[in-house]
Protein backbone atom coordinates (compact mmCIF):
# COMPACT_ATOMS: atom_id res chain seq x y z
CA UNK A 1 0.00 0.00 0.00
CA UNK A 2 2.04 2.94 -1.06
CA UNK A 3 1.23 6.13 0.18
CA UNK A 4 -0.01 4.54 2.96
CA UNK A 5 0.58 7.83 5.45
CA UNK A 6 1.02 10.09 3.48
CA UNK A 7 -1.33 13.31 3.37
CA UNK A 8 -1.42 13.47 -0.19
CA UNK A 9 -2.51 10.44 -0.75
CA UNK A 10 -6.15 10.81 -2.19
CA UNK A 11 -8.98 11.27 0.45
CA UNK A 12 -10.48 7.32 -0.61
CA UNK A 13 -7.05 5.88 0.74
CA UNK A 14 -7.35 8.59 3.46
CA UNK A 15 -10.19 7.47 4.49
CA UNK A 16 -9.92 4.00 4.45
CA UNK A 17 -6.15 4.17 6.62
CA UNK A 18 -7.63 6.06 8.82
CA UNK A 19 -10.49 3.18 9.61
CA UNK A 20 -8.46 0.12 9.67
CA UNK A 21 -4.73 2.03 10.38
CA UNK A 22 -4.78 4.85 11.84
CA UNK A 23 -1.39 7.16 12.07
CA UNK A 24 0.28 5.03 9.25
CA UNK A 25 3.89 6.55 8.65
CA UNK A 26 5.22 7.89 4.88
CA UNK A 27 6.61 5.49 2.37
CA UNK A 28 10.17 7.28 3.57
CA UNK A 29 9.47 5.65 7.02
CA UNK A 30 7.76 2.66 6.29
CA UNK A 31 6.01 0.66 3.61
CA UNK A 32 3.05 -1.51 4.63
CA UNK A 33 1.46 -4.71 2.41
CA UNK A 34 -1.30 -6.49 3.63
CA UNK A 35 -2.94 -9.46 2.28
CA UNK A 36 -6.17 -11.18 3.36
CA UNK A 37 -6.44 -13.83 0.71
CA UNK A 38 -3.63 -17.07 0.41
CA UNK A 39 -1.67 -17.45 -2.89
CA UNK A 40 -4.63 -18.69 -4.33
CA UNK A 41 -6.83 -16.27 -3.83
CA UNK A 42 -8.78 -17.72 -0.91
CA UNK A 43 -9.62 -15.81 1.94
CA UNK A 44 -8.01 -16.49 5.19
CA UNK A 45 -9.56 -18.38 7.81
CA UNK A 46 -8.89 -19.27 11.16
CA UNK A 47 -9.46 -23.03 10.72
CA UNK A 48 -6.82 -22.98 8.18
CA UNK A 49 -2.66 -23.30 8.74
CA UNK A 50 -0.58 -21.29 6.03
CA UNK A 51 3.31 -21.44 5.83
CA UNK A 52 5.07 -18.37 4.75
CA UNK A 53 8.86 -19.04 3.23
CA UNK A 54 11.56 -16.56 2.34
CA UNK A 55 14.89 -17.17 0.74
CA UNK A 56 15.29 -13.46 1.28
CA UNK A 57 15.18 -10.48 3.77
CA UNK A 58 13.56 -7.61 2.42
CA UNK A 59 16.52 -4.28 2.58
CA UNK A 60 14.89 -2.15 4.87
CA UNK A 61 16.32 -1.66 8.60
CA UNK A 62 13.23 -3.14 10.47
CA UNK A 63 10.51 -5.70 9.65
CA UNK A 64 7.40 -7.59 10.67
CA UNK A 65 5.07 -9.66 10.10
CA UNK A 66 1.49 -9.19 11.61
CA UNK A 67 -1.39 -11.07 11.87
CA UNK A 68 -4.89 -9.56 13.02
CA UNK A 69 -8.51 -10.59 13.14
CA UNK A 70 -11.13 -8.14 11.93
CA UNK A 71 -8.46 -5.20 12.18
CA UNK A 72 -7.50 -6.08 15.65
CA UNK A 73 -4.93 -8.34 17.58
CA UNK A 74 -5.73 -11.78 18.11
CA UNK A 75 -5.63 -12.87 21.43
CA UNK A 76 -3.41 -16.38 22.78
CA UNK A 77 -1.90 -18.02 25.28
CA UNK A 78 1.61 -16.69 24.60
CA UNK A 79 0.31 -12.78 23.40
CA UNK A 80 1.95 -12.79 19.94
CA UNK A 81 0.84 -11.06 17.62
CA UNK A 82 3.59 -10.91 15.24
CA UNK A 83 7.46 -11.57 14.24
CA UNK A 84 10.06 -8.83 13.65
CA UNK A 85 13.50 -8.85 11.97
CA UNK A 86 14.61 -8.66 15.41
CA UNK A 87 13.12 -11.92 16.90
CA UNK A 88 12.52 -14.47 14.46
CA UNK A 89 14.35 -17.37 13.65
CA UNK A 90 16.39 -17.71 10.16
CA UNK A 91 17.03 -20.79 8.54
CA UNK A 92 20.47 -22.07 7.51
CA UNK A 93 20.24 -20.31 4.15
CA UNK A 94 19.49 -16.91 5.60
CA UNK A 95 15.81 -17.08 4.78
CA UNK A 96 12.91 -17.75 7.16
CA UNK A 97 9.75 -19.74 7.37
CA UNK A 98 7.05 -18.77 9.41
CA UNK A 99 3.49 -21.25 10.18
CA UNK A 100 0.08 -18.71 10.56
CA UNK A 101 -2.25 -21.40 12.55
CA UNK A 102 -4.41 -22.29 15.23
CA UNK A 103 -2.67 -25.10 16.74
CA UNK A 104 0.94 -24.51 18.10
CA UNK A 105 4.39 -25.38 16.23
CA UNK A 106 7.78 -25.26 16.63
CA UNK A 107 9.66 -22.13 15.98
CA UNK A 108 8.50 -18.93 13.98
CA UNK A 109 4.80 -19.64 14.87
CA UNK A 110 1.70 -16.90 14.43
CA UNK A 111 -1.02 -17.86 16.67
CA UNK A 112 -4.65 -17.28 14.50
CA UNK A 113 -6.95 -17.76 16.87
CA UNK A 114 -9.97 -19.94 16.65
CA UNK A 115 -12.71 -17.83 16.25
CA UNK A 116 -13.95 -16.67 12.61
CA UNK A 117 -13.34 -13.07 10.87
CA UNK A 118 -11.37 -11.21 8.49
CA UNK A 119 -8.08 -12.50 8.33
CA UNK A 120 -5.01 -10.03 7.50
CA UNK A 121 -1.36 -10.68 7.48
CA UNK A 122 0.41 -7.22 7.70
CA UNK A 123 4.18 -6.88 6.67
CA UNK A 124 5.75 -3.88 7.89
CA UNK A 125 8.65 -2.21 6.26
CA UNK A 126 10.60 0.56 8.24
CA UNK A 127 12.90 2.50 6.56
CA UNK A 128 12.94 0.54 3.41
CA UNK A 129 15.99 0.65 0.65
CA UNK A 130 15.32 3.82 -1.62
CA UNK A 131 14.86 1.10 -4.89
CA UNK A 132 11.65 -0.40 -2.88
CA UNK A 133 10.57 2.70 -2.30
CA UNK A 134 10.79 3.77 -5.72
CA UNK A 135 9.11 0.45 -6.65
CA UNK A 136 7.58 -1.07 -3.45
CA UNK A 137 6.06 -4.00 -5.86
CA UNK A 138 9.91 -5.18 -6.16
CA UNK A 139 10.12 -6.51 -2.73
CA UNK A 140 9.66 -10.53 -2.26
CA UNK A 141 7.30 -11.63 -0.42
CA UNK A 142 6.74 -14.67 0.72
CA UNK A 143 3.78 -16.48 -0.75
CA UNK A 144 1.07 -17.85 2.16
CA UNK A 145 0.46 -20.82 1.05
CA UNK A 146 -2.69 -22.91 2.69
CA UNK A 147 -1.17 -26.19 4.57
CA UNK A 148 -4.51 -27.58 5.78
CA UNK A 149 -7.97 -26.91 7.04
CA UNK A 150 -10.17 -28.25 9.95
CA UNK B 1 -42.32 5.22 -21.31
CA UNK B 2 -39.74 7.57 -22.85
CA UNK B 3 -41.91 10.66 -21.89
CA UNK B 4 -41.88 9.36 -18.49
CA UNK B 5 -38.42 8.67 -18.33
CA UNK B 6 -37.30 12.03 -19.85
CA UNK B 7 -39.40 13.96 -16.74
CA UNK B 8 -37.92 12.01 -14.50
CA UNK B 9 -34.32 13.17 -15.79
CA UNK B 10 -33.57 15.84 -14.00
CA UNK B 11 -34.68 14.22 -10.30
CA UNK B 12 -32.93 11.09 -11.26
CA UNK B 13 -29.72 13.20 -12.07
CA UNK B 14 -30.40 15.37 -8.98
CA UNK B 15 -30.61 12.44 -7.00
CA UNK B 16 -27.28 10.85 -8.26
CA UNK B 17 -25.13 14.39 -7.98
CA UNK B 18 -26.66 14.39 -4.24
CA UNK B 19 -25.38 10.63 -3.91
CA UNK B 20 -21.72 11.49 -4.86
CA UNK B 21 -21.55 14.91 -3.13
CA UNK B 22 -22.94 12.96 0.33
CA UNK B 23 -20.12 10.37 -0.51
CA UNK B 24 -17.71 13.19 -0.57
CA UNK B 25 -18.31 14.77 2.32
CA UNK B 26 -17.87 11.05 4.33
CA UNK B 27 -15.08 10.28 3.05
CA UNK B 28 -14.05 13.41 3.95
CA UNK B 29 -15.02 13.62 7.54
CA UNK B 30 -14.02 9.70 8.22
CA UNK B 31 -10.87 10.56 9.51
CA UNK B 32 -11.65 13.24 12.18
CA UNK B 33 -14.83 10.50 13.35
CA UNK B 34 -12.24 8.26 13.56
CA UNK B 35 -9.55 10.34 15.55
CA UNK B 36 -12.54 11.17 17.54
CA UNK B 37 -13.63 7.67 17.89
CA UNK B 38 -10.48 6.81 19.18
CA UNK B 39 -9.40 9.64 21.63
CA UNK B 40 -12.93 8.71 23.70
CA UNK B 41 -11.52 5.09 23.78
CA UNK B 42 -8.08 6.47 25.00
CA UNK B 43 -9.59 8.86 27.52
CA UNK B 44 -12.25 6.52 28.65
CA UNK B 45 -8.92 4.03 29.20
CA UNK B 46 -7.14 6.50 31.53
CA UNK B 47 -5.84 9.04 29.13
CA UNK B 48 -5.83 12.90 29.48
CA UNK B 49 -4.79 15.43 27.10
CA UNK B 50 -1.65 17.02 26.84
CA UNK B 51 -0.23 13.88 29.02
CA UNK B 52 2.45 11.53 27.60
CA UNK B 53 1.04 7.98 27.96
CA UNK B 54 3.64 5.80 29.79
CA UNK B 55 5.76 3.41 27.87
CA UNK B 56 3.66 -0.15 28.92
CA UNK B 57 3.25 -3.26 26.61
CA UNK B 58 -0.29 -3.84 25.12
CA UNK B 59 -2.00 -6.57 24.65
CA UNK B 60 -5.12 -7.72 22.68
CA UNK B 61 -7.68 -7.37 25.83
CA UNK B 62 -7.56 -3.53 25.71
CA UNK B 63 -6.12 -2.71 22.05
CA UNK B 64 -7.71 0.38 20.98
CA UNK B 65 -5.90 1.21 17.54
CA UNK B 66 -7.00 -1.27 14.73
CA UNK B 67 -3.74 -2.62 12.62
CA UNK B 68 -1.53 -1.33 15.50
CA UNK B 69 2.07 -2.45 15.80
CA UNK B 70 2.76 -5.07 18.56
CA UNK B 71 6.14 -4.38 18.65
CA UNK B 72 6.53 -0.64 19.43
CA UNK B 73 6.32 0.49 22.87
CA UNK B 74 4.67 3.25 21.99
CA UNK B 75 4.21 6.68 24.02
CA UNK B 76 1.19 8.72 23.12
CA UNK B 77 -0.26 12.20 23.97
CA UNK B 78 -3.50 13.74 22.68
CA UNK B 79 -3.28 16.82 21.95
CA UNK B 80 -5.33 20.17 22.82
CA UNK B 81 -3.48 23.35 21.45
CA UNK B 82 -6.30 25.63 22.54
CA UNK B 83 -4.83 26.82 25.88
CA UNK B 84 -1.46 27.07 24.05
CA UNK B 85 1.72 25.07 22.84
CA UNK B 86 3.22 22.60 23.80
CA UNK B 87 7.32 21.10 23.50
CA UNK B 88 8.24 17.78 23.42
CA UNK B 89 11.47 16.36 24.63
CA UNK B 90 13.24 13.14 23.92
CA UNK B 91 16.85 11.72 23.79
CA UNK B 92 16.23 8.40 21.05
CA UNK B 93 17.45 4.99 23.50
CA UNK B 94 20.19 4.50 20.64
CA UNK B 95 21.40 0.99 21.21
CA UNK B 96 18.13 -0.47 23.01
CA UNK B 97 15.55 0.04 19.83
CA UNK B 98 16.25 -1.28 16.18
CA UNK B 99 13.94 2.16 15.22
CA UNK B 100 12.64 4.93 16.86
CA UNK B 101 10.81 8.12 15.75
CA UNK B 102 8.13 10.92 16.92
CA UNK B 103 5.55 11.72 14.73
CA UNK B 104 2.72 14.26 15.00
CA UNK B 105 -0.88 14.27 13.27
CA UNK B 106 -3.26 16.14 12.56
CA UNK B 107 -7.25 16.08 13.31
CA UNK B 108 -7.70 14.80 9.95
CA UNK B 109 -5.11 11.85 10.63
CA UNK B 110 -2.65 14.20 8.41
CA UNK B 111 1.14 13.37 9.27
CA UNK B 112 2.65 16.68 9.72
CA UNK B 113 6.29 15.53 11.12
CA UNK B 114 8.13 12.64 11.71
CA UNK B 115 11.80 12.43 13.20
CA UNK B 116 13.40 9.11 13.75
CA UNK B 117 16.70 8.23 15.56
CA UNK B 118 18.98 8.07 12.59
CA UNK B 119 18.29 12.09 12.14
CA UNK B 120 19.68 12.68 15.42
CA UNK B 121 23.40 12.65 16.38
CA UNK B 122 23.88 9.75 19.10
CA UNK B 123 23.16 11.56 22.52
CA UNK B 124 21.16 14.60 21.18
CA UNK B 125 18.27 15.66 22.75
CA UNK B 126 15.57 16.43 19.94
CA UNK B 127 12.98 19.21 21.16
CA UNK B 128 9.70 19.78 18.95
CA UNK B 129 7.45 22.54 19.32
CA UNK B 130 3.79 21.83 18.85
CA UNK B 131 1.50 24.95 17.99
CA UNK B 132 -1.08 26.74 16.27
CA UNK B 133 -0.05 29.32 13.61
CA UNK B 134 -1.14 32.24 16.26
CA UNK B 135 0.63 30.80 18.77
CA UNK B 136 4.80 31.54 19.55
CA UNK B 137 7.34 30.04 16.86
CA UNK B 138 10.31 28.28 18.44
CA UNK B 139 13.78 29.22 18.73
CA UNK B 140 16.87 27.64 16.67
CA UNK B 141 17.62 24.35 17.26
CA UNK B 142 13.47 23.36 17.91
CA UNK B 143 12.03 21.72 15.36
CA UNK B 144 8.73 23.32 14.85
CA UNK B 145 4.85 21.63 14.04
CA UNK B 146 2.07 23.69 13.12
CA UNK B 147 -1.42 22.34 13.37
CA UNK B 148 -4.03 23.30 11.29
CA UNK B 149 -6.23 22.88 14.42
CA UNK B 150 -6.38 22.49 18.09
CA UNK B 151 -6.27 18.81 18.19
CA UNK B 152 -3.74 16.01 17.59
CA UNK B 153 -1.92 13.13 17.91
CA UNK B 154 1.75 12.68 18.74
CA UNK B 155 3.04 9.30 18.20
CA UNK B 156 6.50 7.69 19.66
CA UNK B 157 7.61 4.36 17.77
CA UNK B 158 10.40 2.36 19.57
CA UNK B 159 10.84 -0.85 18.48
CA UNK B 160 11.31 -3.30 21.32
CA UNK B 161 14.14 -5.91 20.10
CA UNK B 162 11.77 -8.77 21.34
CA UNK B 163 8.41 -8.20 23.15
CA UNK B 164 9.04 -11.40 25.01
CA UNK B 165 11.98 -10.77 26.48
CA UNK B 166 10.90 -8.95 29.73
CA UNK B 167 14.31 -7.43 30.92
CA UNK B 168 15.11 -5.76 27.60
CA UNK B 169 11.34 -4.18 27.39
CA UNK B 170 11.84 -2.91 31.06
CA UNK B 171 15.03 -1.49 29.79
CA UNK B 172 13.62 0.32 27.05
CA UNK B 173 10.92 1.60 29.15
CA UNK B 174 13.21 3.36 31.55
CA UNK B 175 14.80 4.80 28.80
CA UNK B 176 11.60 5.80 27.34
CA UNK B 177 10.59 7.30 30.64
CA UNK B 178 13.51 10.57 30.29
CA UNK B 179 10.66 11.68 27.17
CA UNK B 180 8.60 14.77 28.34
CA UNK B 181 5.56 16.51 26.78
CA UNK B 182 5.15 20.12 28.61
CA UNK B 183 3.39 23.49 27.81
CA UNK B 184 5.67 26.17 26.69
CA UNK B 185 6.17 28.79 29.50
CA UNK B 186 4.17 32.24 28.52
CA UNK B 187 6.53 34.59 27.70
CA UNK B 188 6.95 38.02 29.35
Amino acid sequence: MAGTGSAAAGKLQRATVARVGIWALPDSEVIYFNTESDSNGDPLRAGCSYRLEARAEPAARWWSIGVYRDYFWIDNAIDRYSLTSSSISREPGGGYAVTVSTVPVEGNWLPLGEREGRITLLFRLYQPDPAIMANPESVPLPPVRRIACI
Amino acid sequence: MMGQIKRLAPFIAAGLIGLAAGWLVAIERIPYLMTDSIFARMEAAGAKPNVLGKAVMRYAKGNIVPMANADILARSAILDLSDGPLEFTATPPRGLVDYWSVSVFAHNTDTLFVLNDTQVPEGKTVTVRLRLADQPAPGPGVHDVVLPSARGFLLVRPTMPDRENPAAVAALADALAEHRLERVAAQP
